[in-house]
């Protein structure tokens, strides 16, 4: 479990550009459980991703990784960031190896695990991330775009973090390959009871793929709750230059015009099956 | 709607032509990818165009062979009725009165923005076009207008948002008087907010302003936006027409790792599921989608409520 309690970062501090990134936030992320972060450009969700595996030291407030602060004991960083693993934006341009398979293994290796224990977190993670057997052994660089983006998530995968966190894993691909990223993330998330933390701009993909979500506006928490929760504040979300998904307007447009819509209002799934549920279904 | 190959020619002169255009890569080992295998597309002025096609379908090639980023192996391309690219290499003349006519916009303002105030910026196009300096004055204040960005003219172009940043880099376009801009996947990496704005201005810049509009996107949403939908799939136009008449194919587009906006998706859910439900012609944005949903109800006398 990781949590922040009043953690706070300011930039460029006693310049005329000074800025305060992060300003007193506190959140627990569960385990076990996806935590969507989202905000608007400039809102402070990098500088805090970039916290959480010790990348950047916080002004004041402390990061609890398992109850302890991981700033108690800088020297023990490098183990923080083995256990805080960070995917960050566009994570393909990071693949340097000459095989899939060498990339991939690259952070166990760094852990002094023998070979057959990282023959055994490829594979796992491969599968995880949904890159194919028949791409280990190839270079990196013939991969297609969204075969690296895989490549390069199993990388970080390997490590087994308890604590994995993605910025924008989804950015770029095509809707099929958003997907079968988003869905590995998933699998990853529920098979090994791992934190998990997405950063996106994606409404649509956080409504379908998260069960929590913290709201960042101008550096502070502004909203934290279940997908429920933060998706019923369509206003405010507007407001701080977000949104909800098309298909959650589509549903509060059906409500004034009176329609019961009973749970998920956050997929076109959820939505249809309500509808269908009044409709008496064909394939009922 | 028309599949493949087979392109309608349009009755208007067509401000850009492409005839069974062709471009391969060939990798470190000198192996050749095909990222475009033979389109023939042509555009008429104005027209708003909107580019889907999965990851490695040709859409960036395609956008760089229009701008003469790059060559083609194969095929011709035609601006506004003239010979300017084939095989044969052209003179660089030609290659400037291209980009002058045809402006790109990239997917991340920071590789395309190049001085550090936004209107130093903005002037650096008219700058190198040799544009007297009241005239380049006059087009960096009307460009900043265009883009709703006029009031940050004297701005430090690295303390703006995405958003903001990205209409500065099309404010750079505007201010070289293009006939037709190309977003290669610029609102990709905006926040909903920033991509509001660029859409709007967008449609601004094609609506009152009269320039074609090519924008490539994996955002169904914005594609519906559009006057014209075209699909590539592994170099080869797969699907051409409307947005209403593309989307009303969601198994289509979804064979080729595409996908319908949610609007779209959630009536032809319906349409599965509830007896007699039927899809509407045309797309709906969430207001219109939930009337319809309303009234398809109320002729079916289901109660829903």
């Amino acid at each position: 479990m990781l949590q922040l309690e009043n953690i706070t970062y300011t930039y460029g501090a006693k310049t005329p550009f000074e800025k305060r990134a992060v300003d007193g936030v506190s959140l627990t992320f569960e385990d076990g459980k996806i935590t969507g972060l989202i905000g608007h450009t400039g809102s402070g969700k990098s500088t805090l991703v970039q916290m959480l595996n010790g990348l950047i030291k916080p002004d004041s407030g402390h990061i609890y990784l398992d109850g302890r602060d991981i700033w108690s004991e800088p020297k023990k960083m490098r183990d923080v960031r083995f256990r805080v693993g960070l995917v960050m934006q566009y994570p393909e341009y990071q693949l340097f190896d000459e095989t899939v398979r060498a990339d991939i293994s690259f952070g166990p290796k760094n852990m002094g695990l023998t070979e057959s224990e990282i023959a055994e977190r490829v594979a796992e993670a491969a599968t995880f991330a949904g890159v194919d057997e028949s791409l280990l052994d190839k270079s990196p660089f013939d991969l297609s775009g969204g075969q690296k983006r895989r490549a390069a998530v199993a990388g970080v995968m390997a490590m087994r973090p308890s604590t994995l966190v993605l910025d924008e894993p989804a950015a770029g691909l095509d809707p099929a390959g958003r997907d079968s990223i988003l869905s590995g993330i998933r699998g990853y998330c529920e098979s090994t009871g791992a934190t998990v933390i997405i950063v996106s701009h994606s409404m649509e993909d956080m409504a379908v793929w998260c069960d929590n979500v913290a709201v960042l506006a101008d550096g502070k928490l502004c909203m934290t709750g279940t997908r429920e929760e933060v998706f019923m504040r369509r206003d405010e979300l507007v407001a701080v230059g977000l949104g909800v998904p098309m298909i959650t307007d589509i549903a509060y447009a059906l409500m004034r015009r009176g329609f019961t819509l009973g749970g998920d209002i956050y997929t076109v799934a959820g939505v249809a099956k309500s509808l269908s549920a009044a409709g008496g279904g064909r394939h009922a | 709607m028309i599949e493949n190959n087979e392109n309608s020619v349009d009755i208007k002169t067509p401000f850009i032509e492409v005839r069974d255009l062709a471009f391969a890569y060939e990798d470190a080992d000198g192996r050749r990818h095909e990222a475009l295998r033979g389109v023939s597309l042509s555009i008429p002025k104005g027209q708003f165009v909107a580019v889907l096609g999965h990851n490695g379908s040709g859409k960036s090639t395609f956008a760089k062979l229009l701008n003469m980023i790059l060559l083609p192996d194969k095929g011709e391309i035609y601006v506004d009725g003239e010979l300017v690219s084939s095989p044969v290499e052209p003179d660089e003349d030609t290659i400037f009165a291209v980009r002058r006519r045809i402006g790109m916009v990239h997917q991340n303002p920071d590789n395309q923005i190049v001085a550090s105030v936004v209107e130093e910026d903005v002037a650096f196009g008219p700058e190198n076009l040799g544009v007297a300096p009241d005239e380049i004055r006059r087009r960096v204040d009307a460009s900043l207008d265009a883009v709703g960005m006029r009031e940050y003219a004297l701005a430090t172009t690295s303390h703006l948002s995405g958003g903001q940043k990205q209409r500065v880099a099309v404010a750079g376009v505007i201010a070289m008087l293009p006939e037709c801009i190309i977003f290669d996947e610029s609102t990709s990496m905006l926040d909903p907010s920033g991509r509001r704005d660029v859409m709007k201005t967008i449609q601004y810049l094609n609506r009152e302003r009269g320039i074609t509009i090519i924008h490539i996107t994996h955002d169904m949403s914005e594609a519906a936006l559009a006057d014209r939908v075209v699909v590539l799939s592994d170099g080869e136009l797969y699907l051409d027409g409307t947005p209403d008449e593309i989307f009303s194919r969601p198994d289509k587009l979804r064979a080729v790792a595409l996908d319908v906006p949610q609007s779209v998706s959630l009536l032809h859910e319906l349409a599965k599921s509830v007896e007699g439900f039927r899809v509407p012609d045309c797309i709906k944005d969430a207001e219109e989608c939930a009337e319809y949903i309303s009234m398809e109800f109320d002729r079916l006398g289901i109660s829903a409520r």
